[in-house]
């Protein structure tokens, strides 16, 4: 397992510590070849500078991004750019982690029977729990 | 490890636990293997990778061959990673969810549900008559459940699914 699985795997993982780390990739995936300011990050994210420059220092060793410097108004600042490492990685949309069905092992053989889906417990706590919109 | 193995090893792994995943990594690796050859190789009790070699088979994880044993009669099954592109398997998977969530919404548009006041339990109507309107937990009486933040959320969420386009 290289660094690449690594990658996919902070892609496709849910929850936890591996949350920031994966909306990180995320803006500076999104950033491209211009690259987003560290600061801005923090902010986006309420992150503090302290714990966020951990996270960012793990990513840029396991290569997924690149920090480099700039000066703005005489003040040292980083911005974040990509790597090659971290556009090539496939994602899948957020919208199938939200629903419990997709990452279910008992998907393929559940679907064939309506009363379990109808009775699956995961399931309707989804539909009562997230009702926000 | 091919881009294709990744992806269906990461999947593999994320859906059938961190053991599933070892097995679709060494099948990667290896191309090919029996059962207790990846019990030997990956030093875990064969039954627990034969009910996981299942487990990703009905996920179309994996696929096998068979091939009769001369001297002993029985039947050899060799275990592979799918030939199949992975985005057919999640393409399947998302077919599979859209499924369940149109039948969900199905149900919760014709039927009337119940909840309990007390404990928040939801019960379907056919439930309710079985326990004379009173929660079997609490005894509380029940009251009729405004389901319609469910059938919003389900809609919105299905709606989302159709549109949404894998790569």
């Amino acid at each position: 397992m290289g660094m690449r699985s690594e990658a996919r795997e902070l892609k496709l993982s849910e929850g936890g510590g591996d949350q920031i780390e994966k909306r990180i990739l995320d803006i500076v995936s999104a950033s491209g070849d211009a690259g987003v300011l560290q600061r801005n990050i923090w902010q986006l994210l309420n992150l503090d500078s302290r714990k966020g420059s951990k996270i960012v220092k793990r990513l840029e060793r396991m290569g997924f991004i690149s920090r480099e410097v700039v000066v703005h108004r005489g003040r040292k600042m980083y911005v974040l750019k990509p790597t090659p490492r971290l556009l090539r990685a496939p994602r899948l949309p957020q919208l199938l982690e939200e629903i419990p069905c997709f990452y279910c092992p008992l998907l393929l053989s559940c679907s064939n029977e309506q009363q379990r889906v109808l009775s699956c417990e995961k399931l309707n706590q989804w539909l009562v729990n997230g009702v926000d919109k | 490890m091919s881009e294709r193995d990744q992806v269906l090893f990461i999947l593999a792994k994320k859906i059938h636990g961190d053991i599933a995943g070892r097995i679709a990594e060494r099948l990667s690796r290896v191309g090919e293997a029996t059962d207790e050859q990846l019990s030997q190789a990956l030093g875990i009790e064969i039954g627990i990778i034969r009910r996981l070699l299942n487990e990703l088979y009905e996920s179309r994880f994996v696929r096998y061959r068979r091939v009769r044993d001369v001297d002993q009669g029985w039947y050899l099954y060799y275990w592979r990673l799918t030939d199949d592109d992975p985005f057919r398997v999640v393409e399947e998977r998302k077919k599979k969810v859209l499924e369940n969530l149109k039948l969900k919404l199905e149900h919760e548009e014709s039927g009337s549900y119940f909840v309990c006041p007390q404990c928040k339990t939801r019960y379907s109507f056919d439930d309710v008559a079985d326990y004379m309107f009173r929660c079997p937990e609490c005894g509380s009486d029940l009251e009729a459940a405004d389901n319609s933040l469910i059938i919003d959320k389900l809609k919105m969420v299905i709606r989302r699914l159709e549109e949404l386009k894998l790569e």
